[in-house]
């Protein structure tokens, strides 16, 4: 009997310790959300891999922007704008190059590369391979694409 | 000395196993690496899982609640490398948080002028609530959408949180509560003079906490969770809640599942365990037994 009035009267105690916990969890949580919030708009902006841009001319596509297999089948890699989480962001989008006429060590001609529409830019440069769905952002200039692009559709080229 | 009967603990323990077994599979399964996982829960067989059962060439789930290497791993992808989950949980709270504030606003209120305010069709009106209450959300669904399209706010967390403002349950669970006020305090504030205002800002509100608290804790479960209607209003992936992506969680990026459901499942813990008293009194007292 003695031992439950006891108890009883702990119960509050316990109880305040408890909420007392609860809240500092809850503190922990919303600062390490926030942090990483202002993170995911910051430092993980900074730290996507880099590409620059060059436009695809007559149909003359950039040996770098391209990755070859084993099999000789060439892998175009172009960029797109696109709704991300926080605003617009650039991703990596690949085509597979079965006809293609290699020009010279810097270009090969692509026929179907004049008719894609949307992204006239290529990535030049990566400080990671590219893959398809891959995010990054842009360096060394400024994209080609306007900016009256609408979440979802194809980037189109500045007159 | 009083002996005590076995079965009963043991019902309780048990039943209190199945009830926690989820949270802390959750848990310890959130410490785990991406191929850890993969090695236990994916159908591919690999060098890790080989010893597991193999059926056909498929892995079978391997269910365990040690990690072999515990690290934070997960929640280091989660938190630094997955900026979408981070959006999604913001949008879960855009939704939740005017929907809390607003019935902790409305609710007492409407249940002030259901209890204390006499007009004709009063009961007739709170049987109309208590039949929307009972009824599924699927089903109001189909009216909501019509008038979210009326209104233009289709697509818009408006469609989802006008209607959750006025969501019948808080209204059912404050006038319950008010049901045993005693009435002699609210016949003294009006020989003292007290408006009707005056009478419910003084008098009642103070007195509702613990059935608002209740109300507050119940809705939030309620909002927090909330699938069907973010999946028919709100067609943008990014403005999804967390509770909408979460099941695709699984098969996009299994390697970060259990710490997106920890990193989901906390919030709801927290409010439970800050409003648990509140809860338990505020259900005793709207005599919901």
């Amino acid at each position: 009997m003695h031992f439950r009035k006891a108890k009883a009267e702990k119960a509050p105690g316990a109880r305040r310790r408890m909420r007392r916990v609860v809240c500092i969890v809850a503190a922990v949580y919303a600062l390490i959300l926030l942090a990483a919030t202002v993170y995911s708009q910051t430092g993980y902006v900074e730290r996507l891999p880099a590409v620059a841009l060059a436009k695809i001319e007559n149909g003359m596509v950039l040996r770098k922007s391209m990755t070859r297999d084993t099999s000789g089948t060439y892998t175009m890699y172009t960029v797109v704008r696109e709704r991300g989480p926080w605003g617009m962001r650039y991703i990596v989008r690949q085509t597979i190059i079965k006809d293609y006429e290699p020009v010279d060590n810097r270009c090969i001609y692509v026929p179907i590369a004049e008719s894609i529409r949307g992204p006239l830019a290529v990535p030049l440069s990566a400080n990671q391979p590219l893959y398809d769905g891959m995010e990054v952002r842009i360096v060394d200039g400024t994209p080609v694409w306007t900016e009256d692009v609408e979440a979802g559709a194809e980037p189109t080229a500045e007159p | 000395m009083k002996k005590r009967s076995v079965l009963p603990v043991m019902v309780v323990t048990l039943a209190a196993a199945v009830a926690v077994f989820p949270v802390l599979f959750i848990l310890s399964n959130s410490l785990m690496s991406g191929r850890e996982i993969l090695s236990h829960y994916g159908s591919a067989v690999t060098a890790a899982n080989q010893n597991d059962f193999i059926y056909n060439d498929v892995h079978f789930v391997h269910f365990t609640l040690l990690p072999s290497n515990p690290t934070l791993a997960q929640y280091k992808t989660l938190l630094f490398y997955s900026p979408v989950y981070l959006r999604m949980f913001w949008n879960s709270l855009i939704l939740v948080v005017p929907v809390l504030v607003g019935q902790m606003v409305l609710a007492p209120l409407t249940a002030y002028g259901f209890e204390y305010v006499n007009w004709k069709w009063k009961e007739a009106l709170y049987f109309l609530y208590i039949v929307i209450l009972l009824m599924p959300t699927q089903l109001l669904m189909v009216p909501n959408f019509l008038v979210a399209g009326w209104l233009h706010i289709r697509d818009s967390y408006l469609a989802i949180i006008l209607p959750a403002l006025f969501h019948p349950l808080g209204v059912f669970l404050v006038r319950q509560q008010l049901k045993g006020f005693p009435r002699a305090c609210m016949e003294a504030a009006a020989l003292d003079g007290a408006t009707a205002m005056q009478a419910y800002r003084c008098i009642v509100r103070p007195n509702m906490r613990s059935a608002v608290a209740a109300m507050l804790v119940l809705l939030f479960a309620d909002n927090w969770n909330i699938v069907d209607q973010a999946v028919v209003f709100i067609h943008e992936t990014f403005d999804n809640p967390l509770s909408v992506y979460l099941g695709t969680v699984a098969e996009a990026d299994p390697g970060i599942f259990f710490a997106v459901s920890v990193f989901y499942f906390v919030p709801a813990l927290v409010v439970f365990l800050l409003g648990e008293e509140s809860l338990s009194e505020g259900i005793v007292l709207s005599e919901m037994k």
